[in-house]
């Protein structure tokens, strides 16, 4: 019987190694084509030759200047949101449950909002709309913490619920925004809230990819209590999990990798809700796989996502959304419909 | 298994792209250093083409009109710029409006392209001052400046004609779903100005505005400037209040968007040429 285990376990874990590598590769794949892709199509082989050349070579300028930070930021970005998704997904137990639904976005949304309603980025320069955005979200976290919690401790269902009405109170107030604005601000507002990963600034690029890797790194330790909250919280405490901490520490990781995110890149939706139950259809849902596997799918998703936003129909570029609401959806609802699983 | 052949699939896709060294790539590298300009905003492609600069135009959006642009090609729609398009052209000028988003004015100027922003309008003045920016911009600021002087000639007889004794209400209406007027920081309100009219919204800070508001007003025109089959919805729903002195004059114009709300300083004046003809016929 041990003996049987004990194969058992090793064959899961050759499994894992095996779906891992797999994922390396594709992200390599996805990083390759996505570098050779665009409006000039370079060969494999010549992209160490144009990389290592630094100078005012039109392919070394897209390459290195606008392909290479948005594959950067679309790994981030798309690491990270999935990352929130499938750590929120665990801590709720709730399957339609995404980085965006606790109000984060709108929250940062809001501060953008207010910064271009009042101008203040013409004062303190383009930074201020990051800031806002991180600012506006960070505010909607204390709040949703703040107001789940009773006699100290969190309600995890009540959290969700607060967050959810956080999130309609924030949209309203962004709606009235618009409505008082002028069509300048209006404009601005809505080309910020449509998402993109054009960032000409590296110095956030940087703070989205240390984050994305933080995140994946705080959120391993906490895989056991992750795996025992499958359980439920009741059951959880039973196997000596401290769930008060593990939530409040989750909480705070997915929301300021969501925040993050929002700040640099805008909203870009459904990659949160898609890709955590994608590899969950896939590999299983236990944690010490699922993260990983979450971040690097995540990643790979937002570089393909982006290349087909910006090569589909070339030269016009589609909103990042578009692809990751229209490709995503329709393989998450295919793949769903075939496997006919349950998400829980 | 399945998955492994959508991996294999992917990777060969990605080497495909080793024998896909199109014709475009060529061009450049031979081409050198182009002198052409990219324009990023329908009405700056207009004023451009107003100054004869329509051959030096390599690059325009697919909102731009395309007559006469033999040398340019399409870089993206209004909002999304396809950035590595216009790296590609190698502009010497990109002339961009606030349609274009800020993190794309900052990225092709980080990426040392000469990016002028040209802000929306907020008066006639501004229209005359932009297209002189332009014509500067493009080596043909004695141009630009001879049509300014000829158009505001132009608009000054116009102004003449119209009568002083009465001024009309005037309702522009630029948005429909939710309705939006042309305030005061509009250079639509210079049409209505122009033409010794009073604007209803002029006191409006932001152009959103209430049907109830407009029939409170009871305005005497009202112009309608959005396109298609919703002007023409709009004109019918307006002229539903039998009330309202527009509707009851049969005053309510549709006026040709693509001219009124992306003007140049001549299109400026065939607008309000045609503004103040509708209201005169109004008086008679």
């Amino acid at each position: 019987m041990k003996g049987l285990n004990t194969k058992y376990v090793r064959r899961k874990y050759l499994y894992w190694v095996l779906f891992l590598g797999v994922l390396l590769v594709l992200l390599i794949t996805a990083v390759l084509v996505s570098l050779t892709f665009g409006e000039i199509n370079v060969s494999v082989f010549e992209l160490p030759v144009i990389l290592g050349h630094e100078g005012e070579d039109v392919k070394y300028a897209i390459l290195n200047k606008i392909r290479l930070p948005r594959i950067l930021l679309g790994f981030a970005v798309g690491g990270s949101l999935s990352l929130a998704g499938v750590i929120l997904q665990g801590i709720y137990r709730n399957p339609l449950v995404e980085p965006y639904t606790l109000g984060i976005s709108g929250g940062a949304a809001l501060g953008v909002a207010l910064v271009i309603v009042f101008r203040l980025q013409h004062a303190f320069g383009s930074f201020m709309l990051p800031l806002a955005g991180f600012t506006g979200s960070l505010i909607t976290i204390v709040l949703v913490y703040s107001l789940s919690l009773r006699n100290g401790k969190i309600q995890v269902q009540n959290m969700l619920l607060i967050g959810v009405m956080i999130s309609f109170i924030v949209s309203s107030f962004m709606m009235f925004l618009m409505a008082i604005s002028s069509a300048e601000n209006l404009q601005g507002i809505v080309f910020w809230m449509m998402g993109s990963l054009d960032e000409p600034n590296l110095a956030l690029i940087r703070v989205a990819l240390g984050a994305s890797f933080t995140g994946l790194v705080l959120s391993y330790f906490f895989v056991k209590p992750l795996n025992a909250l499958r359980l439920g919280e009741t059951k959880a405490k039973h196997l000596g999990i401290n769930t008060e901490i593990t939530l409040r520490i989750l909480f705070i990781v997915a929301s300021l990798l969501t925040g993050i995110c929002v700040a640099v890149a805008g909203v870009i939706g459904f990659v949160g809700l898609i890709i955590p139950h994608l590899m969950r259809i896939i590999i299983g849902s236990d944690y010490r796989i699922l993260l990983i596997s979450s971040f690097l799918g995540g990643g790979i998703f937002l570089i393909l996502s982006d290349l087909l936003a910006r090569t589909v129909i070339a030269p016009i570029e589609l909103p990042i959304g578009v692809i990751t609401g229209i490709i995503g959806g329709t393989i998450f609802v295919i793949v769903l419909s075939k496997k006919n699983l349950r998400l829980t | 298994m399945k998955y492994f052949r959508f991996f294999v699939l992917l990777f060969i896709a990605g080497f495909f792209s080793v024998s896909c060294n199109n014709t475009k790539d060529q061009q450049t590298e031979s081409g050198g250093e182009s002198p052409g300009i990219v324009s990023l905003a329908p009405s700056i492609t207009k004023q451009l083409k107003l100054l004869g600069a329509h051959e030096d135009i390599i690059g325009h959006t697919s909102f731009c009109p395309d007559e006469n642009l033999k040398n340019s090609e399409i870089v993206g729609s209004a909002t999304q710029v396809n950035i590595e398009k216009v790296v590609t052209l190698e502009p010497s000028k990109v002339l961009c409006s606030s349609l274009t988003k800020k993190k794309t004015v900052e990225k092709l100027r980080k990426l040392d392209i000469n990016v002028t922003y040209f802000p929306v309008p907020k008066s006639y003045s501004d229209i005359c001052e932009q297209f002189v920016k332009i014509g500067s911009e493009i080596n043909k600021g004695d141009t630009a400046k001879q049509i300014i002087q000829r158009e505001k000639e132009n608009v000054k007889s116009l102004r003449a004609k119209v009568p002083e004794t009465k001024n009309p209400d005037i309702f522009v209406e630029i948005g429909s779903d939710p309705l939006y007027a042309a305030t005061s920081n509009s250079f639509m309100h210079d049409y209505i100005r122009f033409a010794q009219g009073k604007n209803i919204a002029a006191g409006l800070e932001s152009g959103t505005i209430s049907r109830e508001n407009v029939i409170a007003e009871d305005p005497d025109v009202i112009f309608i400037v959005t396109m298609g089959s919703v002007a023409k919805e709009e004109k019918e729903v307006w002229q539903d209040y039998p009330n309202l002195d527009a509707a009851e004059e049969d005053n309510i114009f549709i006026i040709d968007p693509d001219k009124a709300a992306s003007p140049t300083p001549v299109s400026f004046t065939t607008v309000l040429e045609k503004i103040i003809q509708l209201i005169y016929d109004m008086e008679k």
